[in-house]
């Protein structure tokens, strides 16, 4: 085979490997999106009931823990026991009667005046954690919690009331679920989620129905009077086919108001599960911009004196240095957080807050004396390495701005920063936002600048030497000429940024404390997706509705990073092609 | 970090797997995988150090992972021993005896106790349950009270006036988590202010270092650079974690899933005599753990002897 025949087909061999396996890539990815979206999506299915012939078909979910206390139902006038909290209270009542919480071991009795006394069935509910009373034609929901304390009634709250349309004559609670499922007289079998009461499930049967029973949380059996049984299965998920309860304000069983609360509660049994993803998406969006906050004007900076000022030498130098940073471990930079820099946070902030302040008038201040001096290490008119001699300079600014700062914590009242903070009402958390922000900022400080430093570098150079010629300075050349076209290049650096930041787990994990809260203080901790995702996925049962939940939350992270950098990359592109132009 | 450490802390990798080979090749499956709660991972840890010691053509391979990863890897076969600092719910049981058509050996392994620390130099020394609830709990768990934001919330002469209650404890996969929750927080809702650390020794390692801090924690993690606090009782009697009465204690337990019951003594069954033995026990107690007293069938003793 001739050489170039050879040095042909090998670039042509090549180029299609390269291609397959960039596609192969491409599509894998397509592939997981797909196959993310194929787990969440159940999470959304409304909730269905449907009736199954054969009692074989039960079979398939473990018929294990039958709830027996739906099987006596109450038809006797004597005073029945409903529930028995944890120190000994007993909740008793019967249809006429006021209901009344009586102590086991004090025999003493109190009214439950929450409860209505004229109901003719009542059924505990949800893992004993609610009950379900019906009085005339309507369904009153009420939540219990517990007590410690034994003086403590448990509370009662009525949460939920529903107007059903007809006669019931048997009522059964769900063994987990706020849900209860009755019969009516005219022989219809219906579920009523008290999370969703207006989506209703109901089924005709034609024969009369005077007993029901969950059999377990997916499977309901009704008997006849003659004693056949029919069965129905009944799905559902924690969030009842509601997809609002995922975004919405939400009125939680045994909360005062409305709320947004992230609490899956893995193996929960009596507390509702609450899937709200907000606090999460707060928090994820407030770790990012904190960091941006942090590291825009860093990285920013720092590309616009590589790019306009360094010269080509040192920029080969100092370039891939700042790209190797990319691929720093965020896990180390995480680990330099929680051991260093967590400890002395107060010191450091005080330092910070020093050189922020300071810097600005002494760098003038630094300028002014060297020129004084007469040294002549500072050339205005030429575009060399000059500002790098500046360094010794900058440095020494940066260290008396530190002590500076750190002094004057000293010399506040309290003796130091947080003490000063204490005192004015002000506390910081062990593991806050800010520290998030700070370490998060540094970690995607490379990615901006690497990204914003090739938009101003794109620039022609012979832009800024047109305006040098016509008599401009060099700051008024980069100012007025090249950042403006390198502008929206810097902008997608940002947002590049911004899109790293939301995706970044280890430090969030490490260093946000993973609280929940919804405060936009930033002395407080945050809670990520990215870390709820690290910490619950591992566990969560893979049918369950916190698992779906998760790939939501995972997707609408791959949804959010993906439009940014997306959007980020035209932007790009716009600006390479208008750069070619010139 | 050294839970990361740990998750992957295999004791066979430290000895080199040329001896191995060099014994007979029958041998070669004689290994046993322990997955499980992180609050026994030291212990179990150097008992299969000792164990390994003692009989070293068996490898043993020791993953701390959290209490909710023992059910999974039990059923899939990826463990052959696990531990959890909580008891199987039912539906893990379920899960587990509908695919072996059997329930899994359960044993009591070791009582521990959950403690609550705070900072060496803070003042207080005693909390009562139901100030448990509302530290660690949602406003509303265990009786409708309000949570103490400051710490003169909780007691007004402390010298920590203004400082808020920085409050940490585990993350919902940790069975010391659960056991919390359902026994302090009346099995109501965790606060969602609480630090969420993946484990037990960060915990302990925070709480050190911050003044208004106040944690949970399992006592096989504590130090001395946190103080640990009593419980105090409606009638003013303050308990330790010596005590028997002491309400946050629990029992720790072990889950073997291959059926001890054939004729062949297996190598479960030598881990468990060895467990119970003087050897096991000893590190059992220097861990900081004590023995339950439980019957024959649930006690590791009870178990080998019936398998031996």
């Amino acid at each position: 085979m001739p050489v170039a025949d050879w040095r042909h087909f090998k670039s042509v061999s090549l180029g299609l490997l390269i291609r397959a396996a960039s596609f192969t890539v491409i599509f894998a990815l397509l592939g997981m999106v797909v196959q993310m979206m194929v787990v969440a999506a159940p999470i959304f299915a409304a909730s269905t009931l449907e009736r199954i012939d054969s009692p074989d078909a039960g079979r398939e979910t473990p018929v294990s823990r039958t709830v027996s206390r739906t099987e006596s139902r109450d038809a006797d006038l004597t005073q029945s026991t409903y529930w028995v909290s944890k120190d000994g209270w007993q909740l008793k009542g019967s249809p006429g009667n006021p209901w009344l919480w009586v102590h086991d071991q004090t025999a003493v009795r109190l009214n439950a005046h929450e409860l209505p006394l004229d109901f003719s069935i009542a059924q505990m509910v949800g893992h004993q954690r609610g009950l379900a009373v019906l009085v005339g034609n309507t369904l009153e929901y009420f939540h219990f919690s517990q007590s410690t304390s034994i003086n403590n009634v448990p509370a009662v709250e009525r949460v939920k009331t529903v107007l059903v349309g007809s006669d019931i004559v048997a009522l059964a609670g769900h063994p987990r679920l706020a849900v209860v499922a009755f019969a009516t007289s005219l022989s219809e079998i219906q579920v009523v989620d008290f999370r969703n009461p207006n989506a209703s499930l109901r089924i005709q049967v034609d024969v009369e129905i005077d007993t029901i029973v969950w059999v377990s949380p997916s499977l309901i059996r009704a008997l006849t009077p003659s004693g056949d049984a029919l069965l129905f299965v009944f799905r559902a998920t924690d969030i009842g086919g509601d997809w609002r309860r995922l975004l919405s304000p939400i009125e939680y069983e045994g909360y005062p108001s409305e709320g947004y609360l992230w609490l899956p509660l893995p193996s929960a049994q009596r507390a509702e599960p609450k899937y709200s993803v907000v606090p999460l998406i707060f928090g994820t969006l407030k770790a990012a911009l904190l960091a941006l906050l942090f590291s825009a004007p860093l990285s920013l900076g720092c590309a616009i004196y590589v790019g306009c000022f360094m010269s080509e030498a040192q920029r080969q130098r100092v370039r891939p240095a700042i790209d190797m940073l990319t691929a720093f471990p965020t896990v180390v930079l995480g680990a330099i957080g929680l051991f260093w820099l967590a400890p002395r946070f107060g010191e450091f902030l005080s330092a910070l807050i020093g050189v922020i302040a300071l810097f600005p008038i002494l760098a003038i201040l630094g300028v002014f004396v060297v020129r004084g001096l007469g040294w002549q290490w500072v050339r205005h008119d030429a575009l060399d390495d000059w500002p790098l001699r500046l360094l010794p300079l900058v440095l020494l600014v940066i260290a008396v701005g530190a002590a500076a700062g750190l002094s004057g914590a000293a010399r506040l009242p309290g003796g130091s920063l947080e003490a000063y903070l204490l005192s004015s009402g002000v506390s910081i958390s062990y593991f806050n936002s800010l520290l998030v922000g700070i370490v998060l900022g540094l970690a995607i400080t490379p990615t901006i600048f690497s990204i914003a430093e090739e938009a101003i570098h794109a620039v022609p150079r012979n832009l800024a030497a047109g305006a040098l010629a016509l008599g401009s300075t060099p700051w008024q050349g980069y100012r007025d000429v090249v950042l403006p076209f390198a502008l929206p290049g810097m902008i997608a650096a940002i947002m590049v940024g911004f899109g790293r930041a939301a995706g970044e787990t280890m430090i969030l994990v490490m260093l946000s404390g993973n609280t929940g809260i919804m405060d936009l203080s930033i002395f407080e901790g945050l809670r990520s997706v990215s870390a709820s995702l690290a910490l619950e996925l591992p566990e969560a049962p893979k049918t369950s509705s916190h698992y779906q939940v998760l790939f939501v939350m995972g997707l609408l992270l791959f949804g959010l990073t993906f439009i940014v950098n997306t959007v980020a990359e035209i932007i790009r592109a716009r600006v390479r092609m208008r750069v070619r132009g010139l | 970090m050294t839970r990361l450490f740990r998750r992957f802390f295999v004791v066979s990798m430290l000895f080199s797997a040329s001896f191995l080979w060099a014994q007979s090749d029958d041998e070669s499956d004689r290994s046993l995988i322990i997955v499980g709660s992180d609050t026994l991972a030291k212990l179990v840890t150097a008992w299969a150090e000792q164990f390994y010691v003692l009989n070293p053509t068996i490898l043993i391979e020791v993953q701390a992972v959290g209490s909710a990863a023992t059910p999974p890897a039990l059923l899939l076969g990826t463990a052959t021993i696990g531990t959890m600092s909580r008891r199987m719910n039912a539906d893990e049981r379920d899960a587990f005896t509908v695919r072996k058509q059997r329930p899994p050996i359960e044993i009591s392994l070791a009582v521990d106790a959950v403690v609550l620390i705070v900072h060496q130099q803070n003042p207080l020394n005693s909390v009562s349950m139901a100030e448990v609830g509302q530290i660690f709990g949602m406003p509303g768990t265990c009786g409708r009270s309000m949570r103490p934001v400051f710490w003169r919330d909780l007691r007004e002469d402390s010298v920590l006036a203004d400082r808020k209650l920085q409050v940490f404890g585990r993350t919902a996969t940790s069975g010391t988590y659960q056991y919390f929750r359902r026994v302090a927080l009346c099995d109501g809702d965790p606060g969602i202010f609480v630090n969420e650390m993946p484990g037990g020794a960060g915990i302990v390692n925070t709480v050190a270092r911050v003044p208004g801090g106040i944690g949970y924690t399992a006592t096989s993690y504590t130090s001395n650079d946190v103080k640990i606090l009593g419980i105090e009782r409606p009638d003013g009697r303050v308990l330790y974690p010596e005590d028997p009465e002491y309400p946050l204690k629990r029992t720790l337990y072990l889950y073997v899933m291959t059926d001890l019951s054939s004729e062949v003594p297996s190598i479960e069954c030598e881990f468990l005599a060895y467990v119970a033995g003087e050897k096991g026990r000893d590190l059992l107690r220097s861990a900081g753990f004590s023995i339950p007293q439980v019957a024959d069938s649930q006690s590791a003793r009870g178990v080998a002897d019936a398998c031996g």
